[in-house]
């Protein structure tokens, strides 16, 4: 049994468990996946097509010299400043890095990059100092930048 | 419908990129094709899995009731939640903004909203993907350092922005 299939077991028994327990609540929560399938897999077809055609154009070589084990503290920066831009869902972040791990990035670039990815966004700031003021937005992005940093320290220096 | 917009817009931009690779050079839009559908392959069942348990997800554990909760917690058990509880929610940082918002309105502290976006960032739902992409003990040191981290990020967040200014935040 594969891996994708065991999940997808596991989401058919909680599917029916839920089914058992409330008919109406279950029918919205299939509405809320159908929407967030609409919503994510566009954007993964995208990252996709994306990653397929980094890999045509650079060569492995020059992603793992930016984000390998030798970039060290530098790489880890980097990764993090292309995860702060990237605008992409975060179900698309986990592909993305795995793509940039198997082209030998390394495990502490990857952490920087997936922890900004999803918890600092160029286009969410303008929403998040309107709802929660500037001098909030202005500490919490460059907190995050700094604890993302690191976390990713620490995650490199376990694997 | 707007959703239909935005499927166009990013299989239209994709689309864009894949032909214009393979105009200019046939055999890397191969390599482009053969990655989009052996990536698609590897992992469709579980972003299905993932995308029906995110559903359940949201309607037995909604966002907002797991909000609530922190709305009253101000002490050390509210910043304990706070830097567990979200990693366990879905959405974006476009539908978690809002509820912070709320939440700070309903006078929840400043480490409570820094330490609930963050440990939002540990992304449980997204754990089969993080786990097939970047292994296990990746995603298990992920998870088990953004606890503390949400904590005392949180805390780091609420001496810088209440130190000056206390009126300034949620004020707009």
């Amino acid at each position: 049994m594969r891996v994708g299939e065991i999940y997808l077991a596991v989401a058919g028994g909680l599917l029916l468990l839920s089914l058992l327990l409330d008919r109406g609540r279950t029918a919205q929560a299939l509405l809320t996946a159908w929407k967030i399938t609409l919503q994510v897999l566009p954007v993964l077809f995208f990252i996709f097509v994306l990653m397929g055609t980094l890999q045509a154009f650079v060569p492995k070589e020059t992603i793992a010299g930016l984000l390998g084990a030798k970039s060290g503290p530098g790489g880890v920066l980097l990764a993090e400043a292309v995860g702060c831009f990237a605008l992409i869902q975060p179900a698309a972040v986990f592909p993305f890095s795995g793509y940039l791990l198997r082209s030998g990035a390394s495990y502490a670039a990857i952490a920087g990059f997936v922890l900004t990815a999803i918890l600092i966004g160029i286009s969410t700031l303008p929403l998040e100092a309107k709802l929660l003021g500037i001098r909030f937005t202005a500490a919490r992005n460059f907190l995050t930048f700094g604890a993302a940093f690191l976390v990713a320290l620490v995650i490199g220096w376990i694997l | 419908m707007r959703l239909w917009r935005h499927v166009a817009i990013w299989l239209g931009l994709g689309g864009l990129v894949w032909g214009l690779v393979a105009v200019l050079s046939p055999d890397r839009g191969a390599i482009v094709g053969e990655a989009v559908g052996r990536t698609f392959g590897q992992t469709i069942e579980i972003i299905a899995a993932v995308f029906i348990l995110i559903g359940l997800l949201q309607v037995w554990v909604p966002p907002k009731a797991v909000a609530r909760l922190f709305g009253k917690e101000g002490g050390w058990k509210g910043l304990a939640l706070a830097a567990t509880i979200p990693v366990m929610i879905g959405g974006s940082l476009f539908t978690i903004l809002p509820l912070m918002q709320a939440l700070r309105e309903k006078g929840a502290r400043i480490a409570v909203i820094g330490a609930f976006i963050t440990a939002w960032g540990g992304k449980l739902p997204l754990l089969p993907l993080e786990m097939h992409f970047l292994g296990w003990r990746f995603a298990a040191l992920r998870l088990a350092l953004i606890v503390p981290t949400a904590a005392l990020l949180g805390l780091a967040l609420e001496a810088i922005v209440d130190r000056k200014e206390p009126g300034d935040v949620g004020a707009s």
